[in-house]
């Protein structure tokens, strides 16, 4: 709002100019200040009205350094679009320094608001200022409820000052097109009340409109005009979701989230950027759009084996999301936590039916898969061959043979080997931790000396054995029935704890910490701002 | 203010459910609201207990922990069907269709989810306990669950496999910082009461947990096939008592 100084003292010139700057920059109220005698400073509730709104504006004038006991005699003129000035009368006796006076507009001026533009104000005092102006202002009286918009909000438009039941013509224009469903014809109500609303859509254009309205026998001057701009809607983003709060190296994550206007209406088209971030602080960028099926916007991060492991974070950035239309957002950063843990990889197990003899070859022959059931083709992967826990070979390197996507190898049996079962243990690694195991068994007969366990397993001797231990302990069962107590359970507490530490230092369990941490965090945070 | 307490166990078997159902039963008893949730998502079982058909639930806990019902709204109010006498149980069932309990899997469920499900029905209900029902072992979804929760009580046999487990289950979840209690249970009939007492000192002794009671092995617990609640409906049965006794300790956590 526009102010108008007054001082009496030229001392003080330079600083109510300042203060008059600011106050312009800071109010649409006007400021009239005297520095060494009364101050004046005026303004108006609220600064912006509708045509024809019950109530009015109601003006304030705030008296400083009054003199004190003393009447002030106020003389309030408005100035309307037409160039019309009516006034309005006051006095007050002031009871202290400081004090305010009030009056209304148009009820105290015996006017109406029912032309749109700006309303002017003077208000000028007779007791003690010679009837000089000691401040002014002005207000504004428009057609709409505000003067810009967001997209989706409703304009609520209203005009006053027609003839009853008039028709009236509404037009609203984006230069010279009308906008669809304009002009609108309209009749005023019995009190010359005209009213109507447009919504705003989400891709309603941008940009200044011109809204006019006309009767069809009054006359209105100035003609009720006005200029109101729609601007782009804010998009919230919510729910930012994962398909796994956890993954494994090669796998890939899928991000969901839901974006919505400001009239709550979902967004159903557009794009943003999920900015993903390593533990190491190392960026990746995916895009989500639209899944009209899901009815949500998703986007999928492929993690590969040599990732990171640790906590990584997915974040849709301020202002990221476009729905393509010129709206935007979020206000604030969405993020999520997710933790990436090696790769455990797949080793398929290798079949043998048949028995292999001295001087046969022993194929190996292993399809490797990493979790995201992509085949394994680069790393460490050998074969070793044990029977009853005794090393016969290995580890024998495996090599990756594309044209049939497995690893391959193989083994020569001797004649010096011992015959039985042979367990064949393919270990696959890669530099970047990420491992799998796997082991298969065959039958080998040659005419090596047999294992001396599998020997010693597949004699009388040994089957006798058991059937002794078998009879025995039946007989302990028949003659200690009631023995079943904590003494049989041992409890093997440097097992137990090995375990235990074996578990909490995991990734997986450090996963699950971090994340009940960050958890403590937030509540401590929320209890800190509630307090 | 609500104490929310997670009952797992590290092996299946161990009773978690019965216990549930019954201390649930007895706290209500005792006048309190009590909320119950089936997080054994992989085999859900608590459903039984209540005589209570999930498949004519519109949603389970399943479609709270993927974000499409609030906690409410897969809740079911025990106490009129139940006959409960000043108390209130409210129960949250987990899905029985194979097709959501995979995707449930398969997708996992987010810590903030279930914190704010766990939330909500305290707010929702004026809960004095929220009783868990976990699956067991030591996996991620569940050792979540173990983390949110106020405390944790851990359900063991007296059996070489599953006192070994347990005691990794206590020492993984003191790292978490929350009291941690254990139930013995399903002792065989011929060990005395001071054989239990010095071998839960014993762990006592290496382990930081409290001894929150111990039930001998009931032929009607297992006779009634998990199709009722034994403090319900056998008031002054020997069983009953214990899980009262039971209720007593819980009303006694810090």
């Amino acid at each position: 709002m526009r102010g108008t100084k007054y001082s009496r003292s030229s001392t003080t010139r330079a600083c109510l100019l300042l203060l008059a700057t600011v106050s312009t920059l800071f109010s649409i109220n006007i400021a009239a200040v005297n520095g060494a005698g009364p101050s004046f400073v005026l303004s108006s509730l609220p600064t912006r009205i509708q045509e024809g709104s019950p109530g009015g504006i109601r003006l304030v004038l705030n008296v400083t350094n009054a003199i004190n006991p003393s009447v002030y005699n106020f003389v309030w003129t408005v100035t309307d679009p037409a160039g019309t000035s009516r006034t309005s009368t006051n006095s007050t006796t002031s009871t202290g320094p400081s004090w305010f006076v009030f009056s209304n507009y148009p009820a105290a001026f015996a006017a109406s608001i029912d032309l749109a533009g700006v309303y002017k104000i003077n208000v000028t005092e007779t007791v003690h200022s010679a009837g000089a102006s000691v401040a002014t202002g002005q207000f504004q009286v428009g057609l709409t409820d505000n003067a810009s918009y967001q997209r989706t909000a409703l304009v609520l438009i209203r005009a006053s000052g027609y003839l009853p039941l008039e028709n009236v013509t509404i037009n609203l224009a984006q230069g010279p097109p009308s906008v669809p469903n304009f002009p609108a014809m309209k009749k005023a109500d019995t009190n010359g009340l005209v009213t109507l609303s447009w919504q705003t859509l989400i891709g309603t254009p941008l940009g200044n409109y011109s809204l006019t309205i006309s009767g069809s026998t009054s006359t209105k001057t100035p003609p009720d005009s006005q200029l109101f701009t729609v601007y782009p809607t804010n998009v919230t983003v919510s729910g930012l979701w994962l398909s796994k709060g956890y993954i494994q190296r090669s796998q890939t994550l899928e991000f969901r989230f839901n974006a919505t206007y400001l009239n709550g209406s979902p967004a159903l088209s557009g794009s943003a950027p999920i900015r993903i971030t390593e533990p190491n602080g190392t960026n990746h960028t995916v895009t989500a759009s639209y899944d009209s099926t899901l009815q949500t916007f998703r986007a999928f991060y492929a993690t590969v084996l040599s990732s990171t492991t640790g906590v990584w974070i997915g974040t849709v950035d301020v202002n990221s999301f476009g729905d393509g239309l010129s709206n935007g957002g979020p206000l604030s950063p969405v993020f999520i936590n997710f933790n990436v843990q090696p790769a455990s990889l797949t080793v398929s197990a290798v079949s043998y039916n048949a028995t292999y003899s001295s001087g046969m070859i022993v194929p190996i022959y292993v399809r490797i898969t990493t979790p995201a059931a992509t085949s394994f083709t680069q790393g460490t992967v050998t074969a070793t061959i044990t029977s009853f826990g005794q090393k016969i070979a290995g580890p024998l390197s495996l090599v990756y043979d594309p044209s049939r996507g497995e690893w391959s190898g193989s083994y020569k049996v001797n004649a010096t080997d011992p015959s039985g079962t042979w367990l064949v243990t393919i270990s696959a690694s890669d530099g970047y931790g990420n491992t799998g195991q796997n082991s298969a068994s065959l039958s080998v007969n040659t005419s090596g000396a047999q294992n001396p366990t599998q020997s010693f397993i597949s004699s009388w001797t040994f089957w006798l054995l058991v059937l002794a231990l078998i009879v025995i302990g039946f007989g302990i069962l028949i003659f200690r029935t009631r023995s079943v107590s904590h003494r049989e359970v041992r409890l093997d507490v440097q097992a137990i704890k090995h375990q235990a530490d074996q578990v909490k230092s995991d990734d997986f369990l450090q996963s699950i910490q971090a994340q009940l941490k960050r958890r403590t965090e937030r509540i401590a945070a929320e209890k800190e701002k509630h307090d | 203010m609500t104490r929310s307490i997670a009952i797992h166990s590290y092996k299946g078997g161990t009773g978690k459910s019965t216990i549930t159902a019954n201390v649930a039963v007895a706290l209500a008893l005792k006048g309190r609201r009590v909320g119950i949730m089936d997080m054994d998502l992989e085999g859900p079982g608590l459903h039984v207990f209540f005589n209570i058909d999930p498949n004519e639930l519109r949603f389970t806990l399943n479609d709270v922990l993927a974000g499409v019902a609030p906690p409410e709204a897969a809740c079911v109010r025990l106490s009129e069907k139940m006959n409960l006498n000043g108390g209130e149980i409210y129960y949250s069932p987990a899905s029985v269709r194979v097709a959501e309990i995979m995707r449930t899997l398969k997708t996992g469920f987010e810590l903030d989810m279930f914190d704010n499900a766990v939330k909500r029905l305290q707010e929702k209900f004026g809960l004095h306990y929220l009783l868990i029902d976990t699956h067991p072992g030591i996996e991620h979804d569940t050792l979540l669950a173990l983390g949110v929760c106020d405390h944790q009580m851990l359900v063991s046999r007296i059996d070489q496999q599953d006192i070994f487990g347990t005691g990794v289950m206590i020492e993984v979840s003191t790292t978490f910082n929350k009291p941690v209690h254990l139930i013995l249970n399903m002792i065989p009939p011929r060990v005395k009461e001071a054989e239990v007492l010095k071998f839960a000192r014993i762990i006592g002794a290496h382990f930081t947990v409290d001894m929150a009671g111990w039930l001998p092995f009931s032929e009607e617990v297992i006779g009634s096939l998990s199709r009722s609640v034994l403090t319900l409906k056998q008031p002054k049965h020997a069983m009953t008592t214990r899980f009262r006794q039971i209720a007593e300790n819980v009303e006694g956590f810090a």
